[in-house]
Formats: C-alpha cells, sequence, structure tokens
C-alpha cells in the first residue's frame, strides 16, 4: 500500500478507485499518524477510531459495490472539537467542558458522513474558540498546539490542531472555525490553504456558538482545490440554522469571471507585516500579476475593530451567561480566560446595538469597495506563528494594523489563505485572497491559478 | 480612559451580578476590561447614526419549514 502521507484529496481519490488503498488502510494511517505525531504536537483531543472504522468499512463496502458518493469518499479528515459527533465527548476546547456530549452530530458532520467522508478525530482548539480572550498560546486543555514545521512555534487559534494535522500529513483536511481569524491564523502559522466561506454558507447547527452573527465554519487542506471540494460537501441551507443562506452552492462552479482577473492591495496591510512576511507577499503579488490587473485600495473609514470586539464579546457573554455567572469558566486553562468574561456582563445594551447599526454601512461600504475587483490582496497575518511559550504582547507588542481582518469578519464575506513561502524560524508565511459575499469559487480558482505557479503547497515538514 | 466612577459602578454591578465572590486579586484585571469596553463603546458613538438606522439582523416572524 501507498503512504497517505500528505496527499491531497484528489490524489487519495485516485488512489482508492485504482485499488492501490483502501478507505480503511487511510483511515488506519491516519488514526497511527495522529495518535503519534498528532498527539506529539497536542492536536488530538480525541481519536475516533470506532466510528471511522465504521465508516470506512461502510465507504469500502460501497465502493466495492460501485456505489460512489463523490470526491469525499473514503476520505479521512479530523474535526474541530467544537462540531458535536455522536459517541465521542466534544469539549470546546474547554475544561469545565471535556465530558459534554451531544446526542447528535452537527451538520457539518452529517453531511460530511453523507459524502463518504471517515471521522479519525476531533482536534485541538482554543478553549472557547478564544471567546475568553486569551493572550498566549497555552489557552487550551491539551496544552498549546505546535507547529510541525518549528514546534518551537504556535500552530494558531483557534483551529489549532486542524491546522497542524493538515500540516504534518494526519489528515488531507480538517474542518475549522473562523469567528475573528480562526481558520485563517492556523493556515498562516501552520502553512495549509484555509477556506473561511461567507457567513451563513455553512450550517453552524451543532458548532459552538461564540458569536451566532459571525461564526463561519470551512476547511483546511492542502490545496485550495482540496477547499472547494469540502466546501460543496458541507455548504448549503440548513431549517436547523436559521442563518444559513437559501442560495445553493456548488464546486467546480460554472461561470466564472475570465482571466485578466482585476486584483487590488489593500494599503496598509502589507506595511505593517515584518519583512519576511512582506518580501514573500510582493513575490506572490507578482505570480499573481501574471493573471491580472494589481491596483491599490484603501478600506473606507470605520470603527471595523471596535465593532468586531464589541459584537463578539457582547454575543459571547449571552451565549455563555450561564456559565461566567456560575463561575464555571473558572476551570480554564489560560489564567486571563477565567477573568476576561466577566468584564464582557458589563456591555451596554446600547452599544452592542449601536455596534450592530455600524455594521450595516460597514456591510455595504466593503461590499461596494469589494465589487470594484476580482479579489483584494494582503498577508493573511503580519508575522509568522509566535513562539510556544511566550505571551502575544511578548512577541509582538507593536501596535500593528489589523484592520483588514476585523473588517471581513464583521462584514461576513470570503477569504482563502495559502502558503507564500518561509520566513524566519523556518516558519511558513501565506498570502490571503478575499473577495465579495458569495464568491468563494472565483477565490478558489486564483488560489488554484497561484499554487500551479508555486510549489509552497507542496513541501511538507520534517516530522 | 472612561469615567472613573462609571468604571467602578460597572465593577460592582459584575461583583454583584455573579453566583460566587471575585477575589480582590482579579478585580485590577476586570477594571481595566471594563475600562476597554467603554472606550470601544466610546469610540462607536464618534460615529453619528440617523434615528432611522436598524441594527444589522432581520426579525423574521417564524414559520416552520415544510
Amino acid at each position: 500500500m501507498a503512504d497517505s502521507h500528505y496527499k491531497t484529496i484528489e490524489e487519495l481519490g485516485r488512489m482508492l478507485r485504482s485499488g492501490e488503498t483502501t478507505p480503511t488502510q487511510l483511515a488506519r494511517e491516519a488514526l497511527e499518524r495522529l495518535d503519534t505525531v498528532g498527539r506529539e504536537l497536542n492536536a488530538v483531543v480525541t481519536l475516533t477510531e470506532e466510528r471511522a472504522m465504521r465508516e470506512a468499512e461502510n465507504a469500502e463496502r460501497e465502493l466495492a459495490a460501485g456505489i460512489d458518493r463523490g470526491p469525499l469518499h473514503g476520505i479521512p479528515y479530523g474535526a474541530k472539537d467544537l462540531l458535536a459527533a455522536t459517541g465521542y465527548p466534544t469539549s470546546w476546547g474547554a475544561a469545565p467542558f471535556k465530558d459534554q456530549i451531544f446526542d447528535e452530530d452537527a451538520t457539518v458532520v452529517r453531511k460530511l458522513r453523507d459524502a463518504g467522508a471517515v471521522l479519525v478525530a476531533k482536534l485541538a482548539m482554543i478553549e472557547l474558540a478564544g471567546g475568553a480572550g486569551y493572550e498566549q498560546p497555552n489557552a487550551s486543555f491539551t496544552g498549546p498546539c505546535k507547529v510541525p514545521w518549528n514546534q518551537d512555534a504556535w500552530s494558531g487559534g483557534s483551529s489549532s490542531g486542524s491546522g497542524a494535522a493538515v500540516a504534518a500529513g494526519c489528515v488531507p483536511f480538517a474542518i475549522g472555525s473562523e469567528t475573528a481569524g480562526s481558520i485563517h491564523s492556523p493556515a498562516n502559522n501552520c502553512g495549509t490553504s484555509g477556506l473561511r466561506p461567507t457567513y451563513g454558507r455553512v450550517s453552524r447547527s451543532g458548532a459552538m456558538a461564540l458569536s451566532w452573527t459571525m461564526d463561519k465554519i470551512g476547511p483546511l487542506a492542502r490545496t485550495a482545490h482540496d477547499c472547494g471540494l469540502v466546501l460543496d460537501a458541507i455548504a448549503g441551507h440548513d431549517p436547523a440554522d436559521a442563518s444559513s443562506m437559501r442560495e445553493s452552492h456548488s464546486y467546480p462552479a460554472g461561470a466564472l469571471p475570465q482571466r485578466p482577473w482585476r486584483f487590488a492591495i489593500v494599503d496598509g496591510e502589507v506595511e505593517s507585516a515584518d519583512d519576511d512576511v512582506r518580501a514573500n507577499f510582493e513575490a506572490a503579488v507578482e505570480v499573481l500579476g501574471q493573471f491580472g490587473t494589481i491596483e491599490h485600495v484603501e478600506l473606507p473609514e470605520h470603527p471595523y475593530s471596535e465593532v468586531t470586539a464589541l459584537v463578539i464579546r457582547a454575543e459571547m457573554a449571552s451565549a455563555f451567561e450561564d456559565d461566567i455567572r456560575s463561575g464555571k469558566l473558572r476551570g480554564l486553562t489560560a489564567p486571563e480566560d477565567r477573568i476576561n468574561p466577566y468584564t464582557a456582563l458589563a456591555i451596554p445594551a446600547v452599544d452592542y446595538l449601536r455596534a450592530m447599526r455600524l455594521r450595516g454601512a460597514m456591510c455595504r461600504d466593503i461590499d461596494t469597495l469589494f465589487s470594484g475587483y476580482d479579489a483584494l490582496l494582503t498577508p493573511t497575518m503580519p508575522n509568522v506563528a509566535p513562539p510556544i511559550d511566550q505571551h502575544f504582547n511578548a512577541f509582538d507588542s507593536s501596535k500593528r494594523r489589523r484592520t483588514f481582518g476585523s473588517a471581513v469578519n464583521i462584514t461576513g464575506v470570503p477569504g482563502i489563505a495559502v502558503m507564500s513561502g518561509f520566513g524566519e524560524r523556518g516558519l511558513p508565511t501565506s498570502l490571503c485572497i478575499s473577495g465579495r459575499t458569495g464568491t468563494e469559487n472565483v477565490l478558489i480558482e486564483i488560489a488554484k491559478a497561484y499554487q500551479a505557479k508555486t510549489d509552497w503547497h507542496t513541501q511538507t515538514p520534517a516530522i | 480612559m472612561a469615567d472613573e466612577k462609571l468604571v467602578e459602578a460597572f465593577v460592582q454591578q459584575i461583583r454583584h451580578s455573579v453566583d460566587h465572590e471575585i477575589e480582590d486579586e482579579h478585580i485590577e484585571r476586570i477594571r481595566k476590561g471594563v475600562d476597554d469596553k467603554l472606550n470601544q463603546g466610546a469610540k462607536l458613538r464618534e460615529t453619528p447614526l440617523a434615528n432611522g438606522i436598524d441594527p444589522f439582523t432581520v426579525f423574521r416572524p417564524y414559520r416552520e419549514e415544510s
């Protein structure tokens, strides 16, 4: 049997259909690597071995009988441990919740099962998806999650294990979630592709609610194409989630904007990045320049960061109000996470509503700006992964411009992160390609064109 | 820096609204957090809003999907 590590979904699909491997073989290989490499990285919460072998055997029987559920049939994957999966705890990365069990799969998990994918692990995450305001990597009851490229660095958050497990070749794809950076941060730090879908594209039913107007669920994988294959399986309206979009989504898409594409670089985002990140971004832009025109734009003036922070904190305080008042969150791992949530109880309702009223103007202005381009380009993060043992402020005390990340998350528009090279300490850097609401397929096509001209996404860590 | 008396009022509100005692050693962090939240609110009020601007969420009367 061929070694499945670091293969893409597409490659594994070919191997499955040619008889070179089987779903049970892939599941066993994934489980073994997660149990060794994955655990060494602190990327794993629970191996779902029994369920994995059951789903893999079923996928194998179906393939043998000529039943093919599509590109994910027989492919192993991991899910961030905020997605409910029957038969196993769903810890939300938090010690006070580590034994909680749900009796129904999250919609995403169910959709992946229906697509023939095989759940092999619940993956590590920052406690409560970072909603308690963590300030250091050690903010999960499973310990700080490490970067496969350099284990002295932090894999990012809050989808920490999803990024690390994909980058380490434990699984070809994983599901993460993003409220304000939680897919793109691990994609950046670990050097994977990571797709943040449009808000509402993927049902949140069965996922921990941090901020119900901002939470998005999406894939991390080796390639942009693989992200597209996964999104195709998990997207769609869900009666159990009133915020899920009614518009259908499919990948590959039909008609898309033709080249030359129109790109714009967001001023301020590049200048505030570290030298290594900036150099790799400029090289990436040069590659993309082969496919279209490149202009420069400025974000419309709005208090994006303040509105984002207020909305998340207020909705988090409501979602976890009983746990804050009862003292349950005093059992969280990071000392600051035990205290920070109290302050969210003191947000006046008028401040939350003012933030939500300002949000409308932001959404309209961002849409107007984005409508002039096929994609906006920025570094995914201004720096490579921080050290695993340092407070974030000790690593980066400068007042970085992080406005764009707030702007795209508060307005719910999609973005895809792809590796753009290596920076300091041998760590990956990343390019972010963002677009207008509903343009995931355009962004994937652009990212695919970039990955066709570069080989960063094919490189593997020595682990 | 938000008004100190207002910060203190919110800190006391938090202290009295939870079901357990918050240790004194944690109050300074809470005070700073409250100050940050009030400053964020003040920043939002720098942008004027006309009376007719609704919150960017829409209430829909419910009817179960068939």
